[in-house]
């Protein structure tokens, strides 16, 4: 699977930091739980569509419906480009091994 | 459950639109264009019958009335044609949308004016012992909205305008958020100048809105340029609405507009009594979650609450993906008001159901806030 696009979210909340990250695949739930690898896994199994959600020790929040292509990723207040940047490159990484 | 989609946004755009105004847009937009339709009293074009039908929904007269792109339009066309001059006392409230807040806060900033917030009281009201002591002063505007786009809460307009002008101010009401849900007659609500969308509560088309000028006000013109009529003159036209209509206008738009009012007109008491029997239900609902915290007192069904311990983006995230639940989340453009509901900057999260949501959908509502609560 492959990163194909990283979109912010834009809303009128000042100062969040939103992000829509698009893949050419879906995320399964084996793939989640890679991508969340040390993160706080949670799901919402019971809920019209299956949400799930990782939360990261560094503060940063993984999104998503699964088998959805998408996922979208809350970081946190005065996170820095550079922090972004290398989660970005996690994503891609760990999507490729997918 | 599964799949569902339920739209609860109508405060920003109605959704479905009113029956007809659909097929009225295709129908113009399939039509050659005809004569130019400013002419106010011309009842031969789709732009005339519209403002003619406007006029009787408004109890005004179709030449007080201005068609525009939107209620961010009409107030930005009241605001700076209303001629304005450096040092005057401008009164508004921290209940305004930015389309009330950021003409006045530019004019603050270039002319400058003075502008003065009316804040709340303690139970979320305007607090309208600051308002009269500030009306001492001889504002030239109050500008202020009917119904919030936050709590839903209506204004007593009628008695604030009342006061305004006896201090000899000029009158301008945001009613974005009260056209087509309650009965809107704005001369009887004291306000010289009132706009709208016509793609809220009336449920017409986006990109159509509303400017009510008394006869007595001459607005100058924000906008200049070509009307189809008078062409032979270097200036635009004096009289209205020509005035404050330039350029070529919103044709299919309004078509489907009339359409919407067509379906409002006479039903406008039966819609506010179905909305308020849902917007109860909904804060019924909601507020027996534990943790659900609603804004105000909502009297128009806008609903907005937070949930303790979570975010709105997070909130919004799970009613909208989870559940399919169209919502809106953040501050609504109402940045004061967040402020003085000491939810800013984090937000709510806005419910905003029309007459044409059931009670089925308000059902699955409530249960989905239950469930991610």
């Amino acid at each position: 699977m492959k990163l194909t696009g990283v979109e912010k979210v834009e809303n009128c909340i000042a100062g969040d930091f939103v992000y829509r990250y698009f893949f050419d695949g879906p995320w399964k739930k084996k793939g989640i739980q890679i991508m969340a690898g040390t993160g706080n896994i949670k799901y919402y199994a019971d809920f019209p569509r299956p949400l799930y959600e990782v939360r990261f020790s560094d503060g940063t929040i993984l999104k998503g419906v699964e088998s959805e292509r998408e996922f979208r990723v809350i970081f946190k207040r005065g996170s820095g480009d550079l922090e972004r940047e290398a989660f970005q490159k996690r994503c891609g990484e760990i999507a490729g091994t997918i | 459950m599964k799949d569902r989609e339920l739209y609860l946004n109508n405060a920003a755009a109605s959704f479905p639109l009113a029956p007809g105004v659909t097929q009225a847009v295709i129908r113009s937009m399939e039509n050659p264009p005809r004569v130019s339709g400013r002419d106010a009293l011309g009842a031969e074009d789709e732009l005339g019958e519209c403002r003619r039908n406007l006029a009787l929904l408004l109890e005004a007269r179709p030449e007080e009335l201005a068609l525009c792109s939107g209620a961010t339009a009409a107030l930005n066309i009241a605001v700076l044609g209303l001629g304005l001059r450096p040092g005057d006392l401008v009164l508004t409230t921290v209940m305004e949308h930015n389309s009330v807040l950021r003409p006045l806060s530019r004019l603050e900033k270039t002319l400058p004016l003075r502008l003065e917030y009316i804040p709340l009281d303690d139970q979320g009201n305007l607090d309208t012992g600051v308002y009269e002591k500030l009306l001492r002063e001889k504002p030239r505007l109050v500008a202020l909205t009917h119904g919030s786009n936050v709590t839903g809460v209506i204004n007593p307009v009628t008695e604030l305008f009342e006061k305004a002008r006896d201090a000899g101010a000029r009158t301008l009401l945001d009613a974005s958020q009260t056209a087509g849900h309650i009965p809107l007659r704005p001369a009887a609500l004291n306000a010289d100048m009132a706009a709208f969308s016509g793609y809220k509560g009336l449920g017409g088309p986006r990109g159509t809105g509303v400017l009510y000028v008394a006869s007595s006000i001459k607005l100058e013109s924000v906008f200049t340029g070509g009307t189809g009529l008078k062409s032979d003159s270097p200036l635009q036209p004096e009289e209205m609405p020509l005035r404050l209509e330039a350029g070529t206008p919103n044709t299919p738009g309004f078509a489907g507009l009339n359409a919407a009012i067509a379906c409002c007109r006479g039903k406008e008491e039966s819609i506010a009594e179905k909305e308020a029997g849902i917007t109860r239900a909904l804060v019924e609902g909601l507020l027996s979650i534990r943790g659900v915290r609603i804004l105000g007192r909502p009297a128009l069904p806008v609903v907005s609450f937070t949930i303790e311990g979570q975010s709105c983006e997070e909130a919004g995230f799970a009613l909208s993906e989870g559940f399919g639940i169209s919502c809106r989340t953040g501050l609504h453009c109402a940045p004061l008001m967040h402020r003085a509901l000491g939810c800013f900057p984090g937000g709510s999260i806005r419910f905003s159901p029309s007459f044409r949501t059931s009670m089925a959908d308000i059902d699955y509502a409530v249960e989905a806030v239950r469930r991610i609560a």
